[in-house]
């Protein structure tokens, strides 16, 4: 019997979850799939994402995330045309990016649909922009995602334990012969990485059912998400424009709520009629890359693997590939998997 | 300078535009609206209000053109502005789509709408029925808010409103100097127009609020509007026919023609029907007639008959039909014995 347990139950440990579930149920003699976290829908991370799909500017240190995000998004997009699409938290928004000079375009606008840039009609809308992009892209929100994954799941009989995890001696002596550790920005806990950090974040969500398009400002100077944008979801709209590196305040505060309201009602007038609905605070779980790779720990006499995907704001983008190349270690390990029996 | 008395007849959207306009422009008239509906209970209220215009066949391209951009401009300028909500003027991107290739691929308004281009294949994997699309971002302008914002424009000029049917122009003689007849269909009888025919467009109206993109067949059949508060899904073009209750077997086949096109649709919520008639004819009429009965004159501008077009060319057409009033305005101000109409 072969037990993988995943802690955290965001986006990446519910689609990891499921997708080794799928790829190896039928494969292995017996699989058992166990989701152990301190926080579910809707107290995760991934709850208070927006869920654009849209990758940072630049491209990735390592080039392997670029694949990851083309096949996220390659796989949503196949799921656009089924029925449920809007049940899995899933639609297409087309929108604008705001930039006040000439940028090149991203590496990813080749993979978004549509892409162009801006005329001037549609820049005059702008004023306080001179340079711009049109595309679009995907939504995908936290909250109706991690119910759909949770109900996915528990069909396939995946357990969910809530409780806190101390460490990942104290799973192995449960049993556990494979550890996947998608504890996002928490990952330190369980084993100290001073790569990580918590990239807070804090929005509005506003119901303001005129508004299709997503408007995402940069301001180069003051780097990425410290500049106002508005993303409207499968019924609320996300207005944000918070990015404080080493921040682990989760409270709400005055003056980035002030921030966010006044950059965003500059960009978009009508929004002052907007009824507020909630405001929230997260961590972005920052990493200069992704980290996803195998480690053998060894607990006295037995061997278990430990697995760690833990990403950068972009978490959504990977999440799909980060559990493909997964696979790919745990298809390559399955000869090893005999020995790996406690 | 005495004031010059202008009914309009009709509270739809022509009606309500051009009494709009000509208190922006013409100076020294008082304006009455008239009609028998208001909102909500107009045809304007029925239709999407997508600003995709319709090709008349009678009427020249480049005025059409100008109709469209001139309609575009205005509701531009709204939706930019904090009067957008209000107004019911929004922006919406989507895609028109097509079963075959068309012989002209950019349609006359493509430069009026904002960032006009052919879709991508990627794009039209979406829609593997369909071969090729155009992708655009436009206006939706909906009647339910737009009307009243109107009408309060109408009142905050000192215009006034009120209910009544009337049934023959000479009813609104002598009290009024100039009749704009803005009756849609009901000019078949106010201006015994037998050109003037329903198409009758059934709807529904439901709850889909993570569809973001308008989608269009090119035949202009099938469509799905989202809108401020809900989506429209269409539709029907019935020639002749004047029924006005919905047909619940056409709202399943309406129903089924748009989740081909869009599957989440199936779990669209709150469907509601609703029929229009929109007002068509070979062209708009807008033109002026003086009325004649023995030594009776009335100057009528008659501003009707936009089919498919209402939304997408009222305000072109209600900035021409005041100059027509203003026409008709410099002529009884001129002291000529005789009227040169």
């Amino acid at each position: 019997m072969m037990r993988v347990v995943v802690i955290g139950a965001g986006v990446i440990g519910l689609s990891t979850a499921l997708c080794i579930h799928e790829r190896y149920r039928s494969v292995l003699q017996s699989l058992e799939v166990m989701v152990y976290a301190d926080r579910f829908t809707p107290l995760t991370t991934t709850d208070v994402a927006a869920g654009l799909w849209q990758p940072y500017l630049s491209e990735p240190s390592n080039p392997q995330e670029a694949n990851w995000n083309q096949q996220t998004f390659n796989y949503l997009l196949s799921l656009i045309g089924s029925p449920n699409a809007a049940n899995m938290g899933l639609a297409l928004v087309s929108g604008y990016n705001l930039f006040r000079e000439a940028v090149p375009d991203p590496y990813w606008k080749d993979i978004v649909l549509g892409f162009r840039k801006l005329t001037v009609r549609e820049l005059d809308m702008f004023p306080d922009y001179s340079y711009g992009w049109f595309n679009t892209s995907l939504i995908l929100e936290g909250r109706k995602y991690l119910q759909w994954l949770t109900e996915r799941l528990t069909e396939r009989g995946v357990k969910f334990f809530l409780r806190k995890v101390e460490s990942f001696q104290e799973v192995a002596r449960e049993g556990a012969d494979v550890i996947i550790n998608c504890t996002g920005v928490w990952a330190g806990a369980l084993q100290p990485d001073p790569l990580l950090q918590p990239g807070r974040g804090q929005i509005i969500k506003v119901d303001a059912p005129w508004l299709k398009h997503f408007i995402i400002t940069h301001d180069p100077e003051r780097g990425i998400y410290k500049s106002p944008y508005i993303i409207p979801g499968l019924q609320a709209t996300t207005l944000g424009g918070i990015f404080q590196l080493g921040n682990w305040s989760e409270t709400n505060n005055i003056p980035d709520h002030n921030t966010i309201w006044e950059g965003c009602c500059r960009l978009e007038p009508t929004l002052k009629d907007a009824k507020i609905i909630g405001e929230w605070s997260g961590f972005r779980p920052v990493r200069p890359q992704v980290r996803l790779e195998r480690e053998q720990l060894c607990f006295g006499s037995s061997n278990t693997e430990g697995m760690f995907p833990t990403q950068g704001s972009n978490q959504h983008l990977l999440h799909w590939q980060a559990d493909s190349l997964l696979l790919n270690h745990l298809r390559s390990l399955c000869p090893g998997w005999l020995y790996l029996n406690k | 300078m005495d004031t010059v008395r202008i009914a309009v007849v009709g509270a739809g959207v022509m009606g309500l535009s051009t009494a709009v306009c000509i208190s922006n422009m013409v100076p020294g008239c008082s304006i009455t609206v008239i009609s028998d509906k208001f909102t909500p209970e107009t045809t304007s209220d029925v239709a999407a209000g997508m600003l995709i215009p319709p090709t008349y066949p009678d009427t020249p391209i480049q005025k059409q053109k100008q109709w469209f951009k001139d309609t575009f401009d205005h509701l531009f300028a709204i939706v930019n502005s904090a009067e957008a909500e209000d107004a019911g003027v929004i922006m919406v991107s989507g895609w028109q789509i097509f079963r075959s290739i068309p012989t002209e691929e950019v349609p006359y308004w493509a430069d009026v709408v904002l960032g006009f281009r052919k879709m991508t294949k990627d794009e039209l994997k979406k829609f593997p029925q369909h071969v090729f699309g155009h992708a655009f971002t436009t206006l939706k302008c909906e009647g339910p808010a737009y009307l009243p914002w109107l009408q309060k424009r109408v009142k905050g000029s000192r215009g006034l409103i009120l209910t009544q049917r009337i049934e023959d122009l000479w009813e609104l003689h002598p009290s009024f100097d100039i009749v704009v007849n803005c009756s849609g269909l009901g000019s078949r009888q106010l201006a015994g127009d037998s050109k003037i025919f329903p198409v009758r467009g059934q709807v529904l109206k439901v709850q889909a609020p993570w569809v973001k993109h308008f989608i269009r067949d090119s035949s202009g059949l099938t469509y799905i509007y989202p809108g401020v508060s809900n989506v429209t899904l269409g539709g029907t073009r019935q020639k002749g026919d004047w029924n006005l209750s919905p047909d619940a077997e056409i709202s399943k086949e309406i129903l089924s023609r748009c989740c081909a096109l869009e599957p989440s649709l199936r779990g669209a919520y709150d469907l509601r029907e609703k029929v229009g008639l929109r007002p068509s004819r070979p062209g708009v009429r807008l033109e002026k007639e003086l009325l004649a009965q023995g030594s009776r004159r009335l100057p009528v501008v008659h501003h009707y008959g936009h089919g498919s077009g209402g939304i997408a060319m009222h305000w072109g057409t209600a900035l021409e039909a005041t100059r027509l009033v203003n026409e008709c305005v410099q002529v009884l101000r001129t002291p000529a014995p005789k009227s040169k109409l």
